[in-house]
């Protein structure tokens, strides 16, 4: 692993075959939660006309969760800054930002389940209504992304430790780095639209 | 590092080339196979699982015939054919057109860009064997969604379009819908991996010197297919996952009684359903575009009009899906909103029509069995597209919405086009992957008999439609002046059967023949024609400089002081081959991997558990994790 | 007694949210790995003391030589990506303010609006580093996110959805 990537070398167009592959598969990713955010949004107001179980103003607790996507949205600030660390060949800060991250995404996560927990206590369930179906679905499907982006986060550290992660393949923190941003501004648009405009 | 090591003495071509042959002389076998990540190896073993699930839905649909041929028919009950028709139409769609697509993809795509594999070469052995499992999956629910023991059929009924809310628990009990979604999700999967490889495939490793606009057509149909795929597919996946989201948990996505739109679901399918139509037929374009080329001995007429007239039917995909919708009562301004651009999308469609005309025109042309199906291409193609115009009429669509000739419709352009469009590339590249030409003589038979069959089946659909047979009906009463055209079709889906069987001898006795084809038996124009048949391994011995479009063409041929074509002197290009032979070499092949077909084997127990049992999920979890982790850590090239 | 009686009743009160049982750990394994990480004490995978883990060693060093590959890609420095971050934060609390003045409640759609997008360009710009990469990243990215906007945009409103 002493030459530098030859992949990105070799190709036509001077791109990295995997940074290439991230950014068409990101842009696939629009398409997905393009959908499941039109979902929510298309029944928005149908749960308060039904009349059945509670609705959004019921259960959303924004303090609360405007400190959890406050919390992911500094993660993606810890993933560049392990990224800027790897570049520049300092381990030490690059486990340090890496696992931050990871430990950043964990507390979002928990969160979530937080969350989950509280609003299926108060009467809210997949199947009870729309906003139940809806919201369970679009923010589970992102917990899910969440998960995997920490899953990668910590092979990624232990790879640190064993000397399979260097410098010279740092291509993978900025992939991984790609996706979690990704992760995040899925959520900054999930707060604004999901969240914050509730009428 | 086997291959040429770097550093320890330099690597002339020759060495590098034996030490590759060394290296892969020892795969054979059934594991060879089942390891392997050579484009060559997985486009065969796409294609040849594609022809099985093309045996399969094509034997639903001599049963469906056979049904309809009478009135009255009593071959099959309602449910089994309904059962049938959902089957026929998602095989065909999705286990045979667009894996057989895939497979020309794989054969051809490193060949004509001068690559020596794929951009991702275990993703693309992934691809295919999610395929495999999602195909066998999906086929298995005939046995196991129902309750065989009572002679109960139990796959998927709704339709291949599985409009909600017929798909969900309260219309359709049982698993074959739960089969239906699964497979189709598991499949998207498989499609979208060898979109995203493809794109970075063509985009990354081109040749030196070729451009985007000295890539041969085949390869822009390509492109352009794949960036279909992987904006199309993530819409159904979550149309999918909603509809599994009801069925499983109790959700209200398309519960009418808590608010759902059910109509929701077919704005989904057809965001999805149009991109996949022009998914299916914009391979088969590509494969005719380089047909016409070389049986006309011309270059392609109008070639950079054929590439925008391709891409702007891939962006005017995305703005027609509601022609499918109008009954559905969107309103006069969405409706009419939507015929105008089906209307426009007509433009570029015969724009490539035209050219591929003219490029016929005034060519030296040679009548073999490729050309016969790519001609048979462009006249049933023709006759689709216009009745295709004909439906995005929305008085017109009214009267023929759900007939018999929306049936003739769809079978025009995705048989009568895209599969004749295959077929002509399995006539015109089978030489260069076996190393032996189809039979010519059985290969017209071929064409013939289904090109009869064809026209005997499709053409009185047309007719039973306007007069007003519905499809989906699985029976229909004496008198209503349908019996005659039936009974026509029935006999030319029968033809149908006769010429594969006929395509199914012609491969066999080809396959044992002695006679070789030689490297470029059609004269062709581009790169794959210039290396041995079959390839070696390596594609290339050495890397090809592009200089212009339909290069090998002209390494071929000169045009003298009078333009007339001359051919060069043969031992030319071997001689500059000799002389570059000092430069340093190493070529490293990847090695091959049994992880995919690992984590390929996850996606089954997870659909199994979410259907029977959820202590199979982390089965299914533990086998995909291992077969991921293994495939990270595990080096690309050994 | 009363009062670890107490305390135990208290923390069975506060585990009530199985979201705790999983959160907690979670945290407080991740703050000990991170001082770990940060301990002046050196971690790498031990290897029984020889020449085998000197050479582990002596690779592990040389490939962490230092490095300039950030600005060999063009990539901004450290201090430029928190103040990005700290813009990020602001914009946050703005969005959340905004949402609890009752005199800006028929603005609210616009203002967060306009607000999220800044965040979502922010991060795309540049932690993302589109502002500094090959174009056809951008026009990736950007075609998947006007597709989705403009198909369901249509797909919204045939089926009678607004925002407002």
């Amino acid at each position: 692993m002493q030459h530098a990537p030859a992949a990105e070398l070799q190709t036509t167009t001077g791109m990295d075959h995997r940074k290439l592959l991230m950014w068409l598969f990101l842009g696939s990713e629009c398409l997905f939660f393009g959908s499941l955010i039109a979902t929510y949004l298309l029944y928005r107001n149908k749960t308060e006309e039904i009349g059945i179980g509670p609705i959004p103003s019921d259960l959303y607790d924004i303090p609360f969760t405007s400190v959890s996507s406050f919390v992911l949205l500094m993660s993606s600030v810890t993933m560049v800054l392990a990224l800027a660390a790897i570049q520049r060949g300092d381990r030490r800060g690059t486990q340090a930002w890496l696992l931050a991250t990871a430990l950043l995404g964990m507390s979002f996560l928990a969160g979530q389940a937080f969350e989950f927990t509280e609003f299926y206590r108060q009467g809210l369930s997949l199947d009870t209504n729309l906003f139940g179906t809806t919201f369970y679905v679009l923010t589970g499907f992102h917990g899910a992304h969440v998960s995997i982006g920490v899953l990668i986060l910590l092979s990624l550290f232990v790879m640190t430790l064993r000397g399979r992660l260097t410098p010279a393949n740092s291509i993978n923190v900025e992939l991984i780095g790609l996706y979690w941003h990704f992760v995040d501004v899925v959520w900054i648009v999930i707060f604004t639209l999901i969240y914050l405009v509730q009428t | 590092m086997a291959g040429a090591t770097i550093g320890e003495r330099p690597g002339t071509l020759r060495d590098a080339l034996r030490d590759v042959r060394d290296q892969t002389a020892g795969y054979s076998g059934i594991w060879s196979w089942i390891t392997t990540v050579d484009h060559k190896r997985i486009g065969i073993m796409y294609g040849v699982t594609a022809f099985v699930f093309f045996l399969a839905g094509g034997i639903e649909a001599l049963v469906i015939r056979l049904q309809l041929a009478t009135p009255n028919g009593g071959v099959v009950n309602a449910d089994q054919f309904n059962q049938l028709f959902t089957m026929h139409g998602t095989t065909m769609i999705f286990l045979v057109v667009m894996p057989l697509s895939a497979a020309f993809f794989n054969l051809l795509v490193p060949l004509m860009i001068g690559a020596r594999d794929v951009a991702f070469p275990r993703l693309n052995a992934f691809s295919y064997w999610v395929f495999l499992g999602a195909g066998i999956f999906m086929n298995v629910s005939f046995f196991t969604g129902g309750n065989i023991f009572q002679g109960e059929l139990g796959a998927p009924g709704a339709g291949w379009f599985g409009y909600a809310p017929l798909t969900l628990n309260q219309f359709s009990p049982g698993h074959g819908i739960d089969y239906w979604a699964f497979g189709l999700l598991i499949l998207g999967i498989a499609s979208m991996a060898s979109g995203f490889n493809f794109i970075v495939t063509i985009i990354n490793m081109r040749a030196p010197g070729m451009t985007f606009f000295r890539m041969p057509l085949f390869i822009w149909m390509t492109l352009v297919t794949s960036f279909l795929i992987i904006f199309a597919m993530p819409i159904i996946t979550v149309a999918l996952f909603q509809v599994l989201a009801d069925r499983l948990f109790g959700a209200n996505f398309f519960n009418a009684e808590l608010g759902g739109t059910p109509l929701l679901w077919q704005h989904m399918f057809w965001l999805f359903g149009h991109p996949e139509v022009y998914i299916l037929i914009l391979p088969a374009m590509g494969i005719v575009s380089e047909v016409f080329a070389t049986f006309a001995r011309k270059p392609l007429f109008g070639y950079p009009f054929v590439v925008f007239s391709g891409v702007a039917i891939g962006l005017m995909s995305w703005g027609v899906w509601a022609h499918h919708m109008y009954t559905t009562g969107l309103g006069s301004v969405a409706n009419s909103a939507f015929g105008f651009t089906t209307l426009l999308i007509a433009i570029p469609t015969g724009i490539k029509i035209f050219n591929w005309i003219a490029t016929l025109w005034g060519g030296s042309i040679s009548l073999k069995t490729p050309l016969l199906f790519a001609v048979g291409f462009l006249a049933m193609f023709v006759i689709g597209g216009l009745t295709g115009v004909m439906h995005s009429m929305v008085p017109s669509d009214y009267q023929q919405q759900d007939t018999y000739f929306v049936v003739a419709h769809l079978h025009q352009v995705l048989l009568g086009g895209a599969l004749f469009g295959l077929f002509s590339g399995v006539y015109y590249w089978f030489p260069k992957f076996t190393g032996r030409l189809l039979n010519e003589k059985w290969g017209q038979l071929h064409f013939w008999l289904m090109f009869i069959g064809f026209n005997v089946t499709f053409q009185p659909m047309m007719i039973s439609g306007m007069l007003g047979m519905p499809r989906r009906i699985s029976t229909y009463s004496e008198g209503l002046g349908w019996e005659f055209w039936n009974m026509l079709s029935t006999v030319g889906a029968f033809l149908i059967a006769v010429s594969v069987l006929v395509f199914m001898y012609n491969v066999v006795i080809s396959l044992r023949s002695k006679e070789r084809a030689g490297d470029d038996p059609w004269d062709g124009r581009t790169l794959e024609w210039a290396i041995p048949s079959p390839p070696p391994v390596y594609n290339f011995a050495e890397i090809p400089q592009v200089k212009e479009l339909d290069d090998f063409w002209h390494t071929k041929y000169v045009e003298n002081e009078q333009g007339q074509l001359v051919r060069v002197v043969a031992g030319a290009a071997e001689q500059a081959e000799e002389a570059e032979d000092d430069a340093h070499h190493d070529i490293h092949m990847p090695s091959p991997s049994y992880f995919p077909i690992i984590v390929a084997s996850g996606f089954p127990f997870i659909a199994f558990g979410f259907m029977y049992d959820f202590a199979l999920l982390p089965v299914g979890a533990v086998v995909m994790l291992v077969g991921l982790y293994g495939w990270a850590l595990e080096p690309a090239t050994e | 007694m009363v009062d670890l009686a107490l305390v135990v009743l208290s923390l069975t009160d506060w585990l009530e949210n199985p979201a705790y049982v999983l959160g907690v750990p979670l945290v407080v394994l991740g703050v000990i790995g991170l001082l770990f990480v940060l301990a002046p004490a050196e971690i790498t995978w031990s290897l029984p003391p020889g020449p085998a883990a000197d050479a582990a060693r002596a690779r592990m060093d040389a490939a962490w030589a230092p490095t300039d590959i950030a600005a060999h890609e063009g990539h901004p420095s450290p201090s430029q990506y928190i103040a990005i971050g700290l813009i990020l934060g602001v914009v946050t609390a703005a969005e959340v303010a905004v949402y609890y003045v009752d005199a800006l409640e028929g603005a609210l759609l616009g203002i967060l609006m306009v607000l999220s997008a800044m965040k979502f360009i922010l991060v795309a710009a540049w932690f993302m580093h589109l502002r500094f990469d090959n174009r056809l990243f951008s026009i990736l990215f950007t075609s998947g996110v006007v597709l989705a906007v403009l198909l369901f945009i249509v797909v919204l409103s045939t089926l009678g959805a607004s925002l407002a």
